[in-house]
């Protein structure tokens, strides 16, 4: 499903040149729940960009759903990332001046072929299945932290993407909440066999995966 | 997506306020200073009605010293030898008023059952002639006209359209005071105070020689005369009166030394007006830039889900956008006022003028909103959406 080869990734500012990834390797199978630990800057958030295509190896193949990226244009990433991914962050990155169930549809609303009718279906759907059906017209900022990850996730498969990829999505919420999160997202690998890559900080999180990887400083160590 | 854009908007009216507000006034602002410079320019170049170019106004005062009898034959002679001069084609003596001298004579009264009036000027029968004046219907004045039994008069279409059903007027009779005087003429336009204004009711009536009401003798003369001819105007004078005091006034030259009390403010305005555009444009320009800057974790968020740069360019230009047309909307809605109840005194065609301002104002605040939009907006689409979501 997810190919990485030989993938690294160096940052260039004026003064300094970080190496965040260094000669990676790592597939991922369809259906696969995998988890990447490492300590904090050794390079998961920039592997998960990668794997993402909001960013680009400075060398390496990256190979998603049998398909090499690498000379995707943008508009054609930008397509990509719609049918096939779906993202979760740490801060959730919900846009405030929108309505909860307007942040879930935001990616339907980039796809030309889907009425507003459907639209507004889709996301009411989506929020239902992450027990928010009651709250469509809150806005971000009257919600809890574990709400907004349920919205952020919500948002993440309206488009029933083959792809998720969450970066620390746990990493913001008390145990509870982080608890229920994690369990939406086991629901979702074991219901709709959605591949899921979930970088984590939290070994009881990692254990409920598949697979774990371990980086560290740029480096794969497991 | 226009709806997802109207919902932002409308949930983001704190920020926006500022934004409708700041356009709002600019609005107004350009539709001020437009309606003033585009009713000034439209008047500028709507027709006079005659040949302003190649027209002298020769003006002398020794005739006036004569008794009426000999000032009548001295005027006569003074005609007939300029005349003859080469590079002269034709000349009539004006009365009350001429062209561009800053004068105007207007004379009204309801002898006709409603309230009629008129600017007058006067000439000889070769007056209208020199002029140039476009007749659209009837003639100029004959030597026979000065035997009427009823005084000649030739009107503007003003008159006709202001006070009479805008048809045929020829051999009608107009009532002013004690005379009477029909219509033997009509013409297209009759202009002649400084370019500017709009055009009045006015008319040309026959002076009477021999009471001197026609003095200064306008002349018009090929084109490229110059000095020489003014030189040899000079020595007629001087033959025909034995004086060397007199003056030649080139009609143009006149025109534009009048109109330039008129330019001078309509250029003040528009430098007013375009630094006041200018200053809006940058403010703009900077508020929007900080906006997007701020809006840059929505920016990659937006390009997570799949948004590619053109939609996220054109999703900002909206939101700007349509926020400018809510304000520009108000500001047309309170600009038709002014014609709509009619608050300020014009007719239809100073009425036009402001349409063509608030069209105007809406074209240009279109352009500087979505120039000044673009740019930002551009900037923000390209940032690398790991970029845009990391500086969240
Ligand atoms: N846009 C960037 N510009 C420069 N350096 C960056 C950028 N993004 C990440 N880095 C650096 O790359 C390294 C890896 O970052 P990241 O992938 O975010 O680590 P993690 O997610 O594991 O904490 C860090 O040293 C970080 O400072
Ligand atoms: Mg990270």
């Amino acid at each position: 499903m997810i190919n990485i080869q030989n993938v690294s990734k160096v940052y260039r500012t004026d003064t300094i040149e970080t190496l965040a990834l260094q000669d990676i390797n790592l597939q991922v199978a369809k259906g696969e729940f995998l988890s990447i630990m490492g300590p904090s800057g050794c390079g998961k958030s920039t592997l998960l960009n990668i794997m993402g295509l909001i960013d680009e190896p400075s060398s390496g193949q990256v190979e998603l759903d049998g398909r090499g990226v690498s000379d995707y244009n943008s508009r054609k990433t930008a397509r990509f990332r719609n049918e096939q991914l779906g993202f979760i962050f740490q801060s959730f990155h919900l846009i405030n001046d929108l309505s909860v169930i307007d942040n879930v549809e935001l990616p339907m609303l980039y796809r030309p072929d889907v009425s507003a009718k459907q639209r507004k279906e889709l996301s009411a759907e989506a929020l239902a299945a992450v027990g928010l059906a009651n709250r469509q017209s809150h806005f971000p900022s009257q919600l809890s932290g574990g709400q907004r990850q349920r919205v952020a996730i919500a948002r993440a498969v309206v488009g029933k993407p083959n792809i998720i990829l969450a970066d620390e999505p746990t990493g913001n919420l008390d145990s509870q909440m982080g608890d229920e999160v994690m369990q939406i997202l086991i629901d979702l690998n074991e219901n709709m066999g959605t591949t899921i890559v979930m970088v984590t900080h939290d070994e009881r999180m990692a254990q409920k995966t598949h697979r774990l990887v371990r980086l560290f400083d740029g480096t794969q160590v497991v | 997506m226009i709806k997802h854009i109207l919902k932002l908007i409308w949930n983001r009216k704190g920020s926006n306020v500022l934004l409708f507000t700041e356009i709002f006034f600019c609005f107004i602002v350009v539709f001020l200073v437009s309606a003033f410079c585009i009713k000034n320019f439209r008047a500028y170049f709507s027709p006079y009605g005659y040949e302003v170019e190649n027209l002298w106004v020769l003006k002398q005062q020794a005739t006036n010293l004569l008794d009426s009898t000999d000032f009548v034959q001295a005027q006569e002679m003074l005609k007939r030898e300029i005349l003859a001069l080469d590079g002269v084609e034709s000349a009539g003596f004006a009365g009350y008023a001429i062209p561009f001298s800053g004068s105007m004579w207007t004379n009204g009264g309801d002898e006709m059952g409603f309230d009629f009036y008129t600017t007058m000027i006067g000439g000889d029968e070769d007056y209208a002639k020199t002029m140039g004046i476009e007749l659209r219907e009837g003639r100029y004045f004959t030597e026979d006209d000065y035997r009427a039994k009823v005084e000649p008069i030739i009107i503007n279409q003003k008159i006709s359209e202001d006070f009479f059903d805008g048809g045929s007027m020829i051999d009608s009779i107009l009532k002013l005071g004690d005379a009477e005087y029909k219509i033997v003429g009509v013409a297209e336009n009759i202009r002649y105070r400084d370019g500017f204004e709009d055009e009045y009711p006015t008319s040309i009536i026959l002076t009477k020689q021999a009471e001197k009401e026609a003095v200064d003798l306008l002349v018009r003369v090929a084109p490229g005369s110059g000095p020489e001819l003014e030189q040899a105007m000079g020595r007629v004078v001087f033959n025909v009166l034995k004086t060397e005091d007199f003056n030649i006034t080139i009609l143009q030259k006149q025109r534009e030394s009048i109109a330039r009390d008129t330019w001078v403010p309509i250029i003040i305005f528009l430098v007013i007006g375009t630094f006041l555009i200018l200053n809006i444009a940058l403010g703009l320009f900077g508020v929007l830039f900080y906006t997007i800057s701020k809006r840059k974790g929505e920016i990659g968020v937006r390009r997570a889900m799949g948004a590619h740069r053109g939609e996220i360019i054109r999703q900002f230009v909206l939101e700007i956008y349509f926020v400018a047309l809510a304000a520009m909307a108000l500001g047309v809605v309170l600009a038709l006022q002014v014609p709509l109840l009619g608050l300020i005194e014009a007719d239809d065609f100073a009425h036009s003028n402001l349409y063509y301002a608030i069209g105007f104002s809406f074209l240009l605040i279109t352009l500087v909103v979505i120039g000044c939009a673009y740019w930002p907006s551009r900037q923000g689409a390209n940032l690398h959406p790991a970029l845009a979501l990391h500086e969240e």
